[in-house]
């Protein structure tokens, strides 16, 4: 008795050189150059965007929805794979992606909307904010002197905050909030897609109430960071990275099942 | 087994065989990558560069930086490796050293680049990120800031060489 080789297991095989790729370039070759495996934020915003395709690979069941030539175009576009660049790997999933959102099935959309945003978290989140990074920055930084200046004598001279005792910070990419709200906006859509295929009202406030903490949470940071070198070391490299990772992520979970629970069936 | 089966089949057992084959060229290349060591500006201490450049100090603030003194001048020169996309640091160095009797000058991927304004970073970084789609990108995201005195006259290729040099030993 021969197995029956369904649509969906195609799209296992593919989600699996995706989760190949990306995993590799997190874990083993930035994980490994920065001394930590597993860089929390960026690695749950990920993991949960490929479970999330996962997830959505299997709702196709056994349905028949690719043709001859879609199955061909998917297999080539799998050979991309073989080749150990990320870049390479980018390109792929984004002529899929392409190729799912013109299609009408939501299985398939969605399929096509995860794959877009694991390949803008890759590159196209950092590019953008790179450009704008002029702008975001200095407004991040009128954002914090702003909030300190209930706290003492604080100024900004550019890009610096001064701090009464003379503790100067200034903030960089890497310590932005804007660097982390792409990966909000991952985990954001991976709930969703998770729980459902379309996009309801409520998931459009959800995310701007999950940017809006994950730059709350950031600028209270970078506000601590300024008050002494000592607080510096610790919110910028010790115990209070960990803090604020865990803070932010349990926001953002708490803020989806919120705007879930507001979607449930209210029994009379 | 129809045509559209035999289709799945075939697609299926190639992205399966793309999933391995990944695997191993990802080892090997793994492999192949010259294991580098954390941080290590600290190596380029008392280092003798090309023409008889010394670092002779090597610096935290306002960023990772190194000292340089060189025969040609009197004055040290200051180098200090950057990433491609920051802009308050190089903001920070900018009103730390700007002055009249400081020259600047960037050195990106072995070229100096005068005047080289952020987005003229962001838009050589992404040509060089696509101009090698298949394979890395050596420092592509990374250059380095020099200043110097004003009044030295500093062969540039000396100064592209020290660059290399600097950024080869920084994160």
């Amino acid at each position: 008795m021969g197995v029956n080789v369904r649509d969906r297991h195609v799209m296992y095989a593919f989600a699996g050189c995706i989760a190949l790729a990306t995993l590799w370039r997190r874990i083993v070759l930035e994980g490994l150059a920065s001394g930590q495996i597993v860089r929390s934020p960026f690695c749950a915003g990920e993991a949960l965007a490929l479970f999330a395709l996962f997830v959505v690979i299997t709702r196709m069941k056994n349905d028949a929805l690719f043709t001859r030539i879609e199955l061909f175009i998917i297999a080539a576009l799998g050979a991309a794979f073989v080749l150990p660049s990320m870049k390479v790997a980018c390109v792929a999933m984004t002529a899929t992606a392409l190729m799912f959102l013109t299609r009408s099935d939501a299985r398939l959309t969605s399929i096509g909307q995860l794959l877009l945003a694991l390949m803008s978290f890759q590159y196209f989140a950092r590019l953008i904010f790179a450009l704008i990074a002029p702008y975001a920055l200095w407004l991040e930084t009128i954002a914090v002197t702003t909030l300190l200046s209930g706290l003492g004598d604080f100024s900004r001279d550019g890009f610096d905050i001064v701090g009464p005792n003379g503790h100067t910070i200034y903030i960089e990419l890497p310590c932005s909030a804007f660097h982390n709200i792409s990966v909000a906006v991952i985990i954001w859509l991976g709930l969703i897609k998770i729980e459902r295929l379309h996009f309801v009202r409520s998931d459009w406030w959800a995310l701007a109430a999950m940017i809006g903490v994950t730059i709350l949470v950031n600028t209270i940071r970078i506000s601590l960071m300024a008050q002494s070198l000592t607080m510096h070391q610790y919110w910028h490299n010790g115990a209070g990275v960990t803090i604020v990772t865990v803070v932010m992520l349990v926001s953002v979970l708490a803020i989806s099942l919120l705007s879930r629970a507001g979607l449930a069936p209210k029994l009379a | 087994m129809t045509a559209i089966e035999l289709t799945r089949a075939f697609a299926l057992a190639a992205l399966i065989a793309a999933a391995l084959a990944g695997s191993l060229t990802r080892w090997e290349s793994l492999k192949a990558k010259p294991s580098r060591s954390p941080s290590s500006l600290d190596a380029l201490l008392g280092l003798q560069l090309q023409d008889g450049a010394v670092v002779d100090q090597v610096l935290t603030q306002p960023t990772d930086g190194v000292r340089l003194q060189f025969a040609e001048c009197r004055d040290p020169a200051f180098l200090f490796p950057l990433q491609i996309e920051w802009v308050s640091t190089a903001e920070t160095l900018t009103r730390a050293f700007a002055s009249p009797d400081h020259k600047m000058i960037d050195v990106y991927r072995g070229k100096i680049q005068r005047d080289w304004r952020h987005l003229d970073r962001i838009s050589d970084y992404v040509k060089a990120a696509a101009g090698s789609m298949g394979g890395a990108t050596p420092d592509a995201d990374r250059y380095v800031r020099v200043y110097f005195a004003a009044d030295c006259q500093v062969d540039e290729r000396l100064l592209v060489d020290w660059a290399s040099r600097v950024l080869a030993h920084s994160l």
